[in-house]
């Protein structure tokens, strides 16, 4: 068995191994992470541990684990197009196009039926509004905003606040929102536990609403 | 209409009976019809030589005439009752409001008796059946009509057990319904008037043990505002009114959002046509801003695609009750009680067919031709007629049929009519001619552009053939121009972002009411207007603007104190229930005791939690009167 390399080297190499997969990560996290493995695993291969900061990563608060991907000053651009890899978490999703009380009534099952009954009904040639998320998102340092332009099939309303995606460039920002396309989007992972609750859809819609917020929101969904 | 074939080979039984039982004295045959009107009217079409005298009840005439039945001269006696002639009540010692504990009117004994003030019509049916040998019921062809025809029967065969007793079936007066009612003659049906008698013992129980809890107590906690009222309560009055009071609330939590969206206007040679945008509207602004500013940078519009198709819009089907209630409260401005009551009126002169129908689909034996000539007559619409006629009577037809009467039509044409009255005959004739006609066509043109990869769309209608749209402005429908549009042709139309907010449902009008009633099974289409009447006089609901329900306070405080008991008594699944079994019991499905004893069981048991929890009404309700309640004993009954 060979003798572990110094810390400075393993973390060294960690870095060089997240960077091949575009996440940004801070030397003080990443030296942290990487000394708690070495405490647990006096013996260990290579991808053992790559394996492990990779979880522990997509599994972070980015604020603590990244110095951010993103460019500054996005929102101060009517539009820019950008070129490069950013990895980011989602901080909570909305659906835009539905109001928000809809969507809570649906939630929280109350029963439209007799309501529909006496809508008018719409004509065959009128649009009828497809979905269109928002995302709140952060790269640990800057806050972004994020717009499905077509429709993102790997995302949907119930993703977990926190979940680690990458953008991948070209694409538009307009005025800080990304106009996302299938293309632009590589879906990672994970999830921000402090995040669950407080971003479960179901509370981002009661506080647009100013309802009361459900501190149990996942047994709701699971029954649905 | 309907009956015709399937009654035919039992009354030929009936007939050869006859024939051979009966002596050569002249036989007499007494007729009971609903109401002194039809008495009246079917008399005119048996007989052009009537005798009229007075009965004991002055509202309800003897007409006397001759007519040929059962192969042989008979002396007819036509008279009639007056809608219900006997009614379930309580036995002596239940009837008293503070004789006992209401909820013991779960299992008291009930009696049949003569209701009070028709004790006349029951004398006089007495008397005259006395000098009978057969007696006919010409009762109404409905489930409380055929009710009324037993109630004849018990009354004149306690008199004279050996009368023979037949059914005339028929759902429009005129002289050959008439004439085939008689060559027809059934039996009464027994299962439809036991779903009647469940449905009257369940109403008496419910509504005695219910509403003399709520008054007596009510009237004691809330002496201010309630000390003299009635607070009546009825199986289907209560989810009636708990629609009102949903809708409410639905309308109070709702909350109101601002949207964004994109115009898109092109305007040439003085006419404007709106695009709408696919995504129809986007409740960020930002997000809005954006694709503003996107479509803003590149203002071009590129037609995408033009289609352009035939389109109709179908004439209507035929009428049945609901659908003149519904669309005689909204199209006539009548409510549905009082569209019921005339329609009746035209029916029993013999305007138009029986107007308590569910059926929608014109029966193969009528002959359309004939009733549409005899309106070419008319000034307004003869001439539409005359091109119905022409081209041949082709109704849309719906797929229910109650199997029992046909869609209402008019049966006799009338220009003699005024008021109300002219105003639903109208629309009888018109409905019925628009159905028997023809689609309006006409061609629809949708185009789809292109502005900086964002997609907008309008559409434009032409009319080609208005047809039944001629004769039903009920209806409207309106043609939309639109430019001529090429794919791949470019323009620059004016783009706007324009913001709204949205808005809460609307109030219930009475059609919508109905639409809910008929939708969970609320009532009959016989009974919707009368529930909804019964919920207004008793200030549950009220009227804005003459046209939308809003509840009342006591209303409110009733549907809240029983919703906060946790029980359904203002939603609509137990009185739909026993509405279901109603029908089970017509068709031979289900036994009315069991009907009977579940549902009382089910009621009863909701009854004893609400003495229980009786503190939960006055909560409720003292919020809504401003009144503080007074303490008084559980069930508030002192006996
Ligand atoms: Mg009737």
């Amino acid at each position: 068995m060979a003798q572990p390399l110094p810390i400075n080297r393993e973390v060294e190499r960690m870095c060089s191994y997240l960077a091949s997969l575009s996440y940004t990560v801070t030397r003080d996290w990443l030296t942290g992470c990487v000394e708690y493995f070495r405490d647990e695993n006096s013996h260990y291969s290579v991808s053992d541990l790559q394996e492990f900061v990779r979880k522990q990563w997509e599994l972070s608060d980015l604020r603590d684990s990244s110095g951010g991907s993103l460019p500054p000053n996005l929102q101060n651009q009517m539009k820019i197009t950008l070129r490069g890899k950013y990895a980011v978490q989602i901080e909570s999703v909305l659906n835009i196009s539905e109001p928000a009380y809809s969507q809570m009534q649906k939630i929280r099952k109350v029963d439209i039926g007799n309501v529909e009954v006496t809508e008018k009904k719409q004509e065959s040639w009128e649009p009828r509004a497809g979905r269109m998320l928002k995302l709140k998102m952060c790269d640990g340092q800057r806050q972004a905003e994020a717009i499905e332009y077509r429709p993102l099939r790997m995302l949907n309303e119930h993703i977990l606040p926190g979940t680690k995606i990458l953008i991948i460039g070209p694409v538009d920002c307009r005025r800080g929102v990304f106009f996302l396309k299938p293309e632009n989007v590589k879906l990672i992972g994970g999830e921000v536990d402090s995040l669950l609750i407080v971003n479960h859809m179901e509370n981002i819609l009661a506080r647009a609403l100013g309802l009361p917020e459900n501190q149990d929101p996942f047994s709701n969904v699971s029954e649905a | 209409m309907f009956l015709i074939l399937k009654y035919l080979r039992r009354s030929v039984g009936a007939f050869s009976r006859f024939s051979s039982n009966i002596s050569a004295t002249k036989m007499k045959v007494l007729n009971v019809a609903e109401k002194n009107d039809a008495a009246k009217t079917l008399a005119g079409f048996m007989s052009s030589n009537i005798k009229r005298r007075e009965g004991f009840s002055k509202f309800n005439k003897i007409y006397e005439f001759e007519y040929m039945l059962f192969g042989q001269k008979c002396d007819m006696i036509m008279t009639s009752v007056s809608g219900h002639l006997l009614g379930l009540e309580f036995v002596g010692s239940y009837r008293h409001w503070r004789s006992c504990n209401p909820l013991s009117l779960f299992d008291a004994p009930v009696v049949k008796q003569c209701i009070p003030g028709y004790e006349d019509i029951k004398r006089t049916l007495e008397r005259e059946i006395r000098k009978c040998s057969v007696l006919i019921i010409w009762t109404d062809c409905d489930r409380e009509g055929e009710s009324i025809g037993f109630e004849v029967i018990e009354v004149c065969k306690a008199v004279k057990p050996s009368i023979k007793i037949y059914r005339a079936k028929f759902s429009e007066i005129t002289s050959q319904s008439v004439k085939r009612a008689l060559q027809n003659l059934a039996q009464p049906d027994k299962r439809t008037n036991d779903a009647v008698v469940v449905r009257q013992e369940l109403d008496l129980r419910i509504g005695a043990a219910f509403t003399r809890f709520q008054t007596l107590r009510l009237r004691q906690v809330f002496p201010q505002n309630l000390s003299d009222s009635l607070v009546s309560y009825g199986s289907c009055q209560f989810p009636t009114l708990g629609f009102v009071v949903e809708r409410y609330k639905a309308i109070e939590s709702f909350i109101p959002e601002s949207f964004w969206k994109i115009k898109v206007i092109h305007e040439k040679n003085d006419l404007c046509v709106d695009f709408s945008w696919k995504r129809v509207r986007l409740f960020d602004q930002l997000a809005c801003q954006c694709f503003y500013d996107l479509c803003i940078e590149n203002p071009v519009a590129t037609v995408v695609s033009v289609n352009s198709k035939p389109k109709s819009r179908w004439r209507p089907l035929p009428l049945d009750t609901v659908e003149l209630e519904k669309v005689g409260s909204r199209k006539l401005k009548i409510n549905a009680k009082e569209i019921m009551r005339i329609a009746e009126k035209l029916y029993t002169q013999g305007f138009i067919s029986y107007p308590r129908t569910e059926t929608n689909i014109f029966p193969k034996e009528i002959n359309l031709s004939n009733l549409i000539g005899m309106q070419t007559a008319d000034p307004a619409w003869g001439e539409f007629a005359g091109r119905v006629l022409q081209d041949g009577p082709n109704p849309r037809n719906g797929t229910k049929s109650d199997k029992a009467h046909p869609p209402i039509h008019p049966i006799k044409y009338t220009s003699g009519l005024s008021g109300a009255e002219q105003k639903v005959y109208e629309f009888v004739v018109r409905r019925f001619l628009a159905c028997c006609s023809k689609d309006a066509q006409g061609q629809e043109t949708i185009v789809e552009i292109n502005i900086a990869d964002e997609l907008f769309v309008a559409n434009g209608l032409m009319i080609t053939a208005r047809n039944y749209l001629d004769v039903y402005p009920y209806d409207k429908w309106s043609a939309k121009e639109i430019h001529v549009y090429e794919v791949g042709e470019q323009f620059r139309p004016n783009i706007e972002m324009a913001d709204g907010t949205t808005s809460p449902p609307k109030l219930l009008t009475e059609a919508d009411l109905i639409a809910l009633m008929e939708k969970h099974g609320i009532g009959t289409d016989a009974t919707h207007a009368d529930h909804i009447e019964t919920i207004k006089s008793r200030l549950y609901v009220g009227l804005e603007n003459e046209k939308f329900f809003v509840p009342g306070h006591l209303g409110m405080g009733l549907v809240e104190g029983y919703d906060s008991m946790g029980f359904p008594m203002s939603k609509p699944n137990l009185r739909a229930e026993l509405e279901a079994d109603l029908v089970k019991i017509c068709e031979g499905r289900k036994n009315p005791e069991i009907v009977l004893k579940e549902q009382i069981l089910k009621y009863k048991e909701v009854f004893e939690v609400a003495l229980q929890q009786a503190a939960k009404i006055d909560e409720a309700l003292a919020i809504y009167l401003q009144e503080q309640p007074c303490q008084v004993e559980t069930s508030g009954i002192v006996i």
